[in-house]
């Protein structure tokens, strides 16, 4: 397989990884103690179940933050072995493994690792270009690298920005042989929530920016080259175990070593160019034989591997260092496509988004989630609206009532108006017509009451009447009296009544008759001769005193004038044109 | 122009969730505006009317006359005019001479002469009447006349005497009297001041 690399030049694979060998547990070393490079790597606090498929082995540690809390080693093709506990006392050599259905619904976080040569891995560097544009430059980039179509290949990058250049990190990774992998772990029970590439779980489990580790399994070694904690280069070499000169495989995997650490390298070393370490890990890294015969055949610093983990007894960290180095990918991983990670190494997660559960859409239920409230609340204000709005009906008939009855009170209140003025009128007009009869009646009976008494007080035969007139307010009476004594007795006796206001003689005759002298006028007057009385009426009284019987022949005749009180005053109208 | 147009590249940038959710923000945002303006002028209506109806429930609790007592009173006294009325007039007979005559002969008085004059109007007291003056000569004792003037002022209690003429009471006696009777009495209407402009409205 061909591996786009910085300048175009790849390392040619010699074997695909496959499952077909069978896994043989050999020695083991005591375990690593966390080492200072990397013991200030941040780790999650989550459950982690780490799975790496080499060899034909699948070797799975579960973790927690820095604490290994399971592992084993499953042969894909053997019997099972039961799982080795943390301080349990087992054995890290047990007669049998567990197939890796045998524990196939861990609890956590599953990470997995790709085989060396399924992504193909390029790092490169662009300048100046525009973060809009960044993922279509990277696209064509990686595009024009690989030898598969846009649509046969799933592409993660990442980039990072150094000065004015962005170094990007980008991994191709075969739909074919990332759906073969991903089913490969689903039927044997595990869903992966990540993948990385073992490249970068070598490199994160390295803890040295530049180094070339080196894995060395049953079958193969995989030889990782990082520079800046950036895997540039990968090569895998066959071990043939049957070979029994260790010395000859020492220097054959050192030739190889030499052979990728010299990748990317000037022609002429420059001074101040320091040897790239050896990081040794893996099964066999553990082997007193190939360990003890590496050295003399390379001319390299050997690093032991350094883990921030806490080991505990009977964990082999090199035979699980790809598991250790997945779970510090894990913990650095990307938060997202094109972003950096937190640490150096370039954390991809190879696994493609149709295999992720899909998750919660927080987002979307937290917008409906609050429209839904507001939806709620407007509800409620519309059933306020609609409570107001009765309300507002309700006050409009009640006024429209209360006008109505106002109304009709108003006009109630008009028509007892006039009722009360026409009843006082008729209380008036009654109280008018009451008094126009009483004093009607008063005055007739008044006038007959006089009458009575102008002719009672005439006592015959002294005083005798002749006439009587009644002119508005005053009596006018005409008679003869034997006496004048006796006519102003008379007048007298008409004063005394109480029925009249005044009572004055306005004349008094001696009649002729008698031969009793003139007539004397009241009042200072006197007429001589026969006394001819003038009536209240202009007519004649003359001869009136004459036709009086005699019994005593009346000597005097008299004219009395008798006034009564004034009327009430009234108002008359002209009469009207008939 | 250009500020439309980025809006609406913008909004295809949208995905379609978005798109509906806010459409959905939109709509209740405008629905919610609607329904706070509708809520606040029905704040304002219902508090107009409360106003309105403050003073209306004072007027409602005044005290009104009973419409219908005033009627029964109204009525007793139309009555009662009615009758006073009937008092105004010559009654049953409806001719002054027949009460003339009837009255004479009840008193035993010799009727010797009826006169009509023209009914003048005549107001008094606030009362137009018709009054109608009636001159009537009589014969008999004074007695006699005396009793025709009381039994003439029963029949037509309206009728007053103006004058009173007794002649020949010594031989003949004889008597000229002259009434005036007040007859179809009629209220003068008052003059009604102008209603003030706030008199007489009806709501």
């Amino acid at each position: 397989m061909r591996l786009p690399l910085r300048r175009k030049d790849t390392v040619p694979s010699e074997a695909t990884p496959t499952f077909a060998a069978s896994a043989r547990p050999g020695p083991r070393r005591l375990p690593t103690a966390p080492g200072p490079r990397q013991a200030n790597v941040p780790l999650s606090r989550r459950r982690l179940v780490t799975v790496s498929i080499e060899d034909g082995s699948a070797r799975i540690v579960v973790l927690k933050g820095k604490q290994v809390l399971t592992w084993w080693t499953a042969d894909l093709a053997a019997a099972p072995r039961p799982p080795e506990e943390s301080g349990n006392g087992h054995g890290p050599m047990q007669p049998s493994r567990p197939p890796l259905t045998a524990y196939a619904a861990p609890t956590g976080r599953i990470v997995a690792d790709l085989p060396l040569k399924i992504p193909l891995i390029r790092h490169f560097t662009l300048t100046k270009v525009g973060k809009h544009y960044l993922e279509q430059v990277v696209l064509s980039e990686i595009l024009d690298s690989i030898p598969f179509p846009r649509e046969d290949v799933d592409i993660f990058w990442q980039a990072k920005r150094v000065g004015d250049e962005r170094e990007v990190f980008a991994v191709a990774v075969a739909k074919q042989a990332m759906d073969s992998h991903v089913q490969q772990l689903r039927a044997a029970g595990l869903r992966p929530r990540a993948a990385y590439a073992k490249a970068v779980a070598l490199a994160s489990v390295a803890g040295v920016p530049d180094a070339v580790v080196v894995s060395l399994g049953l079958a193969q070694a995989s030889i990782v080259l990082v520079r800046n904690s950036v895997p540039l280069a990968i090569h895998q070499m066959e071990l043939r175990e049957q070979e029994a000169d260790q010395a000859a495989l020492a220097a054959a995997l050192a030739q190889d070593i030499e052979l990728v650490a010299s990748y990317n390298q000037p022609l002429e070393p420059q001074e101040g160019d320091a040897q790239v370490p050896v990081v040794l890990t893996g099964l066999l890294a553990s082997r007193a034989p190939l360990v003890a015969a590496l050295p003399a055949a390379l001319d390299r610093e050997m690093l032991p591997l350094a883990t921030p983990f806490l080991i505990p007894q009977g964990f082999d960290p090199n035979e699980y260092a790809i598991n250790l180095g997945l779970a510090l990918a894990d913990s650095a991983r990307a938060g997202g496509q094109g972003k950096a990670t937190r640490s150096g190494v370039p954390s991809l997660n190879l696994l493609p988004p149709r295999y992720l559960p899909k998750p919660l859409p927080t987002r979307q239920i937290a917008v409906f989630l609050t429209l839904a409230i507001f939806a709620a609340a407007t509800l409620g204000l519309r059933a306020q609206v609609s409570h107001m709005s009765s309300e507002a009906a309700a006050l409009a008939g009640r006024l429209d009532s209360m006008e109505r009855g106002d109304r009709e009170q108003r006009i109630s209140l008009l028509r007892a108006s006039s009722l009360e003025a026409k009843a006082k009128t008729a209380a008036n007009t009654i109280s008018t017509l009451t008094a126009h009869l009483e004093g009607a009646r008063n005055g007739t009976e008044s006038t007959m009451d006089r009458l009575d008494t102008l002719v009672s007080q005439a006592a015959l035969p002294r005083v005798q009447l002749s006439a009587i007139g009644l002119q508005g307010n005053n009596f006018a009476l005409s008679g003869s009296a034997a006496t004048y004594e006796d006519v102003l007795r008379y007048a007298d006796d008409l004063r005394s009544s109480g029925a009249f206001v005044e009572v004055r003689t306005t004349r008094m005759d001696a009649l002729a008759a008698s031969g009793e002298g003139a007539g004397i006028g009241a009042g200072g007057t006197a007429s001589a001769g026969a006394g001819a009385t003038t009536g209240p009426d202009g007519g004649s009284g003359a001869g009136t005193a004459m036709r009086l019987p005699q019994p005593t022949r009346p000597k005097v005749s008299f004219q009395i004038k008798a006034s009564v009180a004034p009327p009430a005053q009234e108002t008359s109208s002209k009469p009207t044109s008939k | 122009m250009k500020e439309l147009s980025g809006l609406v590249q913008r909004l295809r940038l949208l995905k379609p969730w978005a798109v509906v959710a806010l459409l959905l923000a939109s709509a209740l945002v405008g629905y919610s505006a609607y329904l706070g303006a509708r809520y606040w002028g029905l704040s304002r209506q219902v508090a107009a009317m409360d106003g309105e109806l403050s003073p209306l429930s004072t007027a409602g609790r005044r005290l009104s006359p009973s419409e219908t007592a005033l009627a029964a009173q109204l009525a007793q006294q139309q009555q009662r005019l009615g009758e006073l009325s009937g008092l105004f007039s010559f009654g049953k007979a409806g001719d002054v001479t027949a009460v003339v005559a009837a009255t004479a002969k009840e008193a035993a008085v010799t009727l010797a002469s009826v006169a009509l004059g023209e009914p003048q109007p005549k107001v008094v007291q606030g009362i137009r009447y018709q009054a109608q003056p009636v001159a009537v000569g009589l014969v008999g004792k004074e007695a006699d006349v005396v009793r025709f003037l009381s039994l003439f002022q029963e029949k037509l209690p309206s009728a007053s005497i103006t004058s009173l003429q007794m002649t020949s009471m010594e031989t003949a006696p004889s008597a000229q009297v002259q009434f005036l009777v007040l007859l179809s009495p009629e209220p003068v209407p008052e003059k009604t001041p102008q209603p003030t402009p706030d008199q007489g409205k009806v709501r």
